[in-house]
C-alpha cells in the first residue's frame, strides 16, 4: 500500500488526488514553502532541486505519489541538516554576487549542499563546473556560483 | 507545462504490468525521467500510467554465472555506485554519463533502455560488452535481446513490452566509454563504448548523430583500426586498448557527425 503522505523539512505533508501533481506542486501549494522555484516545469533548468533521502531530484519531474513515504528537504531546510554548511554557502552566495535575478539560486544552493556532503566531493574547478552544470543560470555566468561553492568548500 | 490528467495503477507483477499495458492510451512509470517530460511536451499521450513500483524483484544487483544480473527497476546513480565494484566499471561508467545529478537519482536502467535510442548510455555499454537485456514481449514472452537487436528495445516497449532486467558480463579485461559533442547538448553528438572481451574480441559500439538512431558495432575506421592492429601486434593483452579505440575515434568525430547530419538531411 502506498503511503499518502510525504515529509517535508521534517513535518508530514498529506497528499491528494489528483494522480498528476508533482512534488514541485505539494511543496508550493500544499506545504507553502516558495523558496523551491518551478520555472521550466520540464526537468530542464534545476532551479526546482530538492533533496528526496538526501539525494538531489528534480521536484518537478518527481510525481508527488513517488515521492509517497519519503523524506524531502527543501532550500528552506538544509540549515536543519547542517546550518554550518548552509550558512558558510549563504555568506559564500552574498559575497561572490553569485546570483542576480535569484530565480536559480535555490536550486544551486540545494545542489551545492549536497555536493559539498558527500564524502569523495570535488572542491576543484572542474569538479564544481561539472555539479553547476547541472543547472541553468540566465544572469550570472556561473563564474561567481563557481568561486562561491569554491569558497563554501574551503 | 503542467502534466495533463492521468491516474497511476501498481500491479504486482510483471504479468499485471504486461496486461495493463494492453490497453490503449497507457504507458510505463518506472523513474519518471523520461515518461514526464514526452507527457508534457505531448510526444506521448496517456491516461493511465502503470507504475512498476510495486513489482517485487526488479530492483537487485547480483553476481551470477560471470554476469551482473540487473533489475529493471535499479537506479542510474545505485549502478554508477555499485557495479564497479562488482566487475562492471564499463557499465558504472556509462551510467555516470547519463543525465545529470539529480536524474540519476531516479532514472532507471529498464527506463535508459526502454528510449531504444542508441545514444542511450546503457545500451551502448551493453552492445559493445556482449551483454543482454532481459525482455517480456507485449503476448508474454520472455525473450533476451543483445547486440543491433538492442536497438529495437525502445519499439517493443511502446508496443506493449516490458524490459525487466540486464545482463551484463564481469569478464572484460578492459573497458572504455565516452561522449562527444558541443557542450550542453542534450544528447551526445557521438557515444562510444569499447570493450576487450574476455575470449580476445576488442567490441566497439559507437552511435553517431542527433537522437542517435544508429548503432555500430565493430566499427570499421580504416584509421583508427591502423592504429589499434599496431598497438595490438605489440601488446595484445593490452587493456588499455578500449580508451585508445576511443581516442581514435574521437579523433574522427567532426567527419562522422557531418556524414550522420548529410545523412539525416537526405
Amino acid at each position: 500500500m502506498t503511503p499518502r503522505s510525504l515529509t517535508v523539512n521534517g513535518s508530514p505533508v498529506p497528499l491528494d488526488e489528483p494522480d498528476n501533481r508533482t512534488l514541485a506542486d505539494v511543496i508550493r501549494n500544499d506545504a507553502r514553502l516558495t523558496g523551491t522555484h518551478d520555472p521550466c516545469e520540464h526537468g530542464v533548468c534545476g532551479a526546482c532541486t530538492v533533496l528526496m533521502d538526501g539525494l538531489p531530484v528534480r521536484s518537478c519531474m518527481v510525481l508527488a505519489a513517488q515521492a509517497a513515504g519519503h523524506d524531502i528537504t527543501t532550500v528552506e531546510g538544509l540549515s536543519h541538516l547542517d546550518g554550518e554548511l548552509k550558512a558558510r554557502l549563504d555568506a559564500a552566495f552574498l559575497s561572490e554576487n553569485a546570483f542576480q535575478c535569484g530565480f536559480c539560486t535555490p536550486g544551486m544552493l540545494v545542489l551545492a549542499f549536497w555536493h559539498l556532503t558527500q564524502q569523495d566531493a570535488s572542491v576543484k574547478e572542474d569538479g564544481i563546473r561539472d555539479l553547476v552544470a547541472n543547472n541553468l543560470c540566465r544572469c550570472t555566468g556561473y563564474r561567481s556560483i563557481l568561486r562561491a561553492v569554491a569558497k563554501a568548500a574551503s | 507545462m503542467k502534466l495533463p490528467p492521468f491516474v497511476i495503477l501498481r500491479p504486482s507483477s510483471v504479468e499485471a504490468v504486461i496486461a495493463e499495458l494492453a490497453a490503449p492510451g497507457t504507458a510505463l512509470l518506472a523513474g519518471g525521467q523520461g515518461i514526464l517530460f514526452r507527457l508534457r511536451t505531448g510526444e506521448t499521450r496517456a491516461g493511465r500510467l502503470v507504475a512498476l513500483s510495486d513489482v517485487h524483484g526488479l530492483d537487485g544487483v547480483t553476481q551470477r554465472d560471470g554476469f551482473l544480473e540487473i533489475g529493471a527497476r535499479v537506479t542510474l546513480r545505485h549502478l554508477a555506485a555499485v557495479s564497479a565494484q562488482m566487475g562492471a566499471p564499463l557499465l558504472a561508467d556509462a551510467a555516470r554519463h547519463v543525465g545529470n545529478e539529480a536524474v540519476r537519482t531516479l532514472a532507471t536502467i529498464g527506463g535508459n533502455l526502454g528510449h531504444g535510442v542508441a545514444t542511450c548510455e546503457t545500451l551502448l555499454a551493453l552492445a559493445a560488452a556482449g551483454g543482454r537485456a532481459h525482455f517480456t514481449r507485449a503476448d508474454g514472452e520472455r525473450q533476451e535481446v543483445a547486440g543491433d537487436a538492442l536497438l529495437g528495445l525502445g519499439a517493443q516497449v511502446e508496443e506493449g513490452g516490458l524490459v525487466t532486467g540486464v545482463g551484463f558480463p564481469c569478464t572484460l579485461l578492459g573497458a572504455s566509454f565516452a561522449e562527444f559533442g558541443p557542450q550542453g547538448m542534450w544528447v551526445p553528438e557521438l557515444a562510444v563504448a569499447a570493450a576487450w572481451r574476455a575470449g580476445g574480441s576488442l567490441a566497439v559500439a559507437l552511435a553517431v548523430g542527433e537522437g542517435g538512431r544508429r548503432l555500430f558495432t565493430d566499427v570499421d575506421l580504416h584509421d583508427a583500426r591502423s592504429d589499434i592492429a599496431s598497438r595490438l601486434a605489440t601488446d595484445p593483452l593490452d587493456t588499455s586498448l578500449p580508451a585508445a579505440w576511443i581516442a581514435a575515434i574521437a579523433a574522427h568525430h567532426a567527419s562522422l557527425a557531418k556524414a550522420s547530419r548529410r545523412e539525416g538531411a537526405s
